[in-house]
């Protein structure tokens, strides 16, 4: 529903917290993909990424009920990965700034990705073991804590770099570095580890439907787990260290940094674990809803960030939005269709816009 | 760290592309990446040389190459079962009431490892197929894609426990991990009954593809095999 005010009035402010406010004709609270993980889209691109996002799980599940597992799970590591090149390039997230930002956040991540599959690929398979009863061995220890731990450790290094640059200054912007570096890392990782299924020919004879659903789980539940996760960690470092003074909590209590790297952590925890002990359709079940867990965090991350960043511009000049064509002022909501300006395509540079602080 | 410095938003700059050509990158990346994973699966695929013994014959193997060594002897409680294992090569993991856990020693540098476990249940009302069935689920939690084994060079008819026929056979899956799958995995499932007890061994080769070395490594089970005393009366 549009709202019609370009300023902050407290009243509408409680009405607008209803709306999403990267995409106002989307609930606050709504379990969407691409809205969530690619915020800057106006409503019309968007289109795009949703037909692109569905058609590359649908190939997916293809390649993985046809039984070529190694080309699917190539597919499947960076189908979203490509999604959020494709989107930072589109939206000019990095802000004419695309070495810094791609390095600093995929490739930064990917590194990451590929130290972590090497480890994983020298810790030791105790495959015959099951159940919760294993998570005292060692090495399962290492797998299901370890690794996940310095995965979010990782993963972070890329947007910290990012943080100090004045540039990037909204939370949105450390959402959305953080979940870049997330899914490059889990993509590298995923490379990395699968390798050894290169070798078992195009088409080994192994059960599809499991690996099918294998495929669905590492292509589209574990990076949204590890977006939501490290978006909202990466959120709480922006909310800290960006924001003014007033907004530092806006994200509650678990948006404090170190609550907020604990969130990321747990979410990495426990996605580890669920994949570790749990049998294939309980893993499906669990990882689904840690899936949804992530997606809600990111986007409540991206929502309560824009909302706090409301009042810190005056109105500017006229300007046609682009989400919904219409004439607004330059300031935090478009006046016509209610959309954060800032989640929006951010053009070539932002310099001459900068207001005092 | 520096403070906070505010800008006022864009919000009137369009994406730089329109949805038709975001879709036909995304879909010509995608297609790119396909052709590519076909390239590298046809060039790491395994030669695949025709089998001197297809089944159904019954042919010998090749010799196992089973060092010298000591067996220990392990007895359930009730004295129900009974089986040897060589020391050289297999190092005891766990023992418990109903439970033997056997690791193959020989630490390899290329990865490659071998399990055994061997369960007894002098109480178990189920039949073997379905204690093989419930194994079978609890290893699908880190084997991906478990199925029977196609490879005329490495299947096995269903394994004898002691000296009575049991279910099972060999089989092929992925290892998997939380952080993805990865190398193959070869398991040989047995299950038997002697209308008192009924025993499953599972035992599970990992990290290699190679039929001689699979091979090799399914001889060290012959010792055990062949050892299991049924306790009836």
């Amino acid at each position: 529903m549009p709202l019609a005010l370009g300023t902050a009035h407290p009243r509408l402010l409680g009405r607008r917290s209803h709306h999403y406010a990267a995409s106002p004709n989307e609930p606050a609270w709504a379990l969407r993909i691409t809205s969530t993980l690619f915020p800057q889209l106006p409503v019309h691109a968007m289109g795009a990424f949703r037909v692109a996002l569905a058609s590359g799980i649908g190939l997916i599940v293809l390649l993985g009920l046809v039984g070529v597992f190694s080309v699917a799970l190539l597919a499947a590591a960076l189908l979203v990965p490509l999604l959020m090149l494709l989107y930072l390039y589109n939206v000019n997230v990095y802000e004419d700034e695309p070495f810094l930002v791609v390095g600093l956040t995929l490739l930064c991540g990917a590194v990451g990705g590929v130290i972590v599959g090497v480890v994983a690929g020298h810790v030791a398979l105790p495959v015959q073991q099951h159940g919760w009863s294993q998570l005292t061995t060692g090495s399962v220890l290492v797998r299901v804590a370890v690794l996940p731990l310095a995965s979010v450790v990782l993963a972070l290094i890329g947007p910290l770099a990012l943080l100090r640059h004045p540039r990037f200054n909204d939370v949105l912007d450390g959402v959305v570095f953080g979940a870049a570096s997330a899914v490059a890392l889990q993509s590298a990782m995923l490379l990395v580890v699968a390798w050894p299924v290169t070798g078992l020919g195009l088409r080994p004879e192994q059960d599809s439907t499991a690996w099918t659903l294998r495929l669905i789980e590492l292509g589209v539940f574990v990076p949204l787990i590890v977006a939501g996760g490290v978006g909202w960690a990466a959120a709480a470092l922006w909310a800290r260290w960006r924001a003014p003074i007033r907004d530092r909590r806006a994200l509650g209590p678990l948006g404090l940094p170190l609550s907020g790297v604990l969130v990321a952590a747990v979410l990495a925890v426990a996605a580890a674990v669920v994949q570790e002990v749990f049998g294939p359709l309980g893993r499906l079940f669990a990882l689904a809803v840690l899936a949804a867990a992530g997606l809600l965090l990111m986007r409540r991350a991206i929502h309560l960030g824009l909302l706090e960043e409301a009042n810190d511009a005056d109105p500017g000049a006229e300007v046609e939005c682009s989400n919904c064509g219409r004439p607004t002022a330059v300031h935090s909501f478009c006046s016509a269709c209610g959309v954060a300006l800032r989640a929006l395509p951010k053009g070539p540079a932002r310099g001459g816009h900068s207001s005092a602080p | 760290m520096t403070g906070p410095i505010h800008y006022r938003p864009g919000g009137h700059h369009h994406p730089r592309q329109g949805r038709w050509v975001v879709l036909v990158a995304f879909w010509t990346v995608m297609v790119l990446l396909c052709v590519t994973g076909v390239v590298v699966a046809l060039v790491r695929e395994p030669s695949t040389p025709a089998s001197t013994c297809p089944p159904p014959q019954s042919c010998p193997g090749p010799q196992p190459v089973m060092p010298a060594s000591s067996t220990r002897t392990w007895t359930s409680p009730g004295h129900t079962v009974s089986l040897q294992y060589p020391t050289a090569v297999f190092a005891l993991q766990e023992r418990s009431s109903t439970t033997l856990q056997l690791r193959v020693r020989s630490a390899r540098p290329s990865g490659v490892e071998a399990s055994a476990w061997i369960s007894a249940d002098p109480l178990s009302d189920g039949s073997p197929a379905a204690l093989l069935r419930q194994r079978k689920s609890q290893l699908a939690a880190s084997i991906l894609g478990l199925t029977d084994d196609q490879d005329s060079r490495t299947v096995i008819p269903p394994p004898h426990i002691g000296d009575i026929a049991g279910v099972g056979g060999s089989y092929r899956g992925t290892v998997d991990t939380p952080q993805g799958p990865g190398g193959p995995v070869v398991a040989i499932l047995a299950a038997a009954t002697d209308g008192h007890t009924t025993a499953v061994v599972s035992y599970v080769i990992t990290g290699t593809n190679d039929p001689a070395e699979i091979q090799m490594l399914r001889a060290y089970l012959s010792p055990i095999l062949t050892s299991f005393t049924w306790g009836r009366p």
